[in-house]
């Protein structure tokens, strides 16, 4: 097999190589993109909003008012009230079945595929 | 000019053969297959050149989709549309690029080619929808395994072969 392949082989093989992985990253980035969000405050569904509108929202908690944005399809919690802040270093979030939880105040944001254009299967 | 209508009559029935077994042969995921068939166009554009490699994958398409019961379906269409790619991109390596690649090189080439091609007929005629192409490194990584499998094959028929037939005949 070696004395078969020539310089070029190797390059034609590298070069697919790195597209493969390339177009691996690339399709995954946005076959796993969330088109609808949740939050639930204390295991209630308050909100459920799509992702392509930008938003500003606040959330009462137990104890105290958790700020969230959404902007460029990523969500995440810019203000919380709780000590540790946990949530808001989390940071953004945009991948279906990504999750934010605050747990002292009680609140989860939860990213969904949405049932926007996804293929059931293909027969040929 | 007999001998050479002969051989390529042989070829053709050879990658019907190859087309049609190949469909029975199980695979992960129904798009992909070897390409066994491809070995011919490959041998024929190394023996003859351009025109011979177009007739005989033509005929071997039309024969082997007959055989298996897709004649002028979507599936000979997209085949049809992908062998032309392959044999066009496949022909130019090997005549401007033998001193660079090996005929691995080159059937990697043409598959990787033909997936392309396959990939954005199904788009621009049948579904236009963009999450067709994250099928793309599924269909690049097979045509890879393929590709080295074809070139290989090729390779070792071309060296068992080399008496009978002289290049450029």
């Amino acid at each position: 097999m070696k004395n078969i392949l020539k310089w070029g082989d190797y390059i034609i093989i590298g070069i697919v190589l790195i597209f493969i992985s390339l177009s691996f990253t690339i399709t995954r980035w946005i076959q796993d993109r969330g088109y609808i969000c949740t939050i639930s405050v204390n295991g209630e569904e308050v909100y459920r909003l799509s992702l392509n509108k930008d938003k500003d929202i606040g959330v009462q908690g137990p104890i105290g008012e958790t700020r969230i944005k959404i902007e460029n399809g990523s969500i995440w919690i810019t203000d919380a009230p709780c000590r540790e802040k946990i949530c808001q270093k989390m940071g953004k979030i945009n991948h279906t079945g990504e999750v934010i939880v605050c747990i002292p105040n009680k609140v989860i944001i939860q990213v969904e595929s949405g049932d926007e254009q996804t293929i059931d299967g293909i027969t040929m | 000019m007999s001998t050479k209508l002969i051989q390529l009559t042989v070829i053709i029935s050879i990658g019907s053969i190859l087309f049609t077994l190949e469909s029975f042969i199980p695979t992960p995921l129904p798009w992909i297959k070897l390409g066994l068939a491809n070995v011919t166009t490959i041998l024929v554009l190394k023996w003859y050149g351009l025109k011979e490699a177009f007739i005989v994958a033509f005929m071997r398409i039309v024969i082997g989709s007959l055989l298996t019961g897709r004649f002028l379906n979507p599936v000979f269409i997209i085949s049809l549309s992908g062998n032309i790619s392959a044999v066009v991109i496949m022909y130019f390596t090997i005549v401007y690029g033998e001193k660079m690649f090996s005929l691995i090189g080159v059937s990697i080439l043409g598959a990787v080619f033909k997936s392309i091609t396959q990939l954005f007929i199904v788009y621009l005629i049948y579904l236009r929808q963009i999450y067709l192409f994250s099928m793309t490194p599924i269909f690049l990584f097979s045509a890879l395994v393929a590709g080295i499998f074809v070139g290989f094959s090729s390779h070792l028929i071309l060296n068992k072969l080399k008496p009978y037939f002289r290049s450029g005949s």
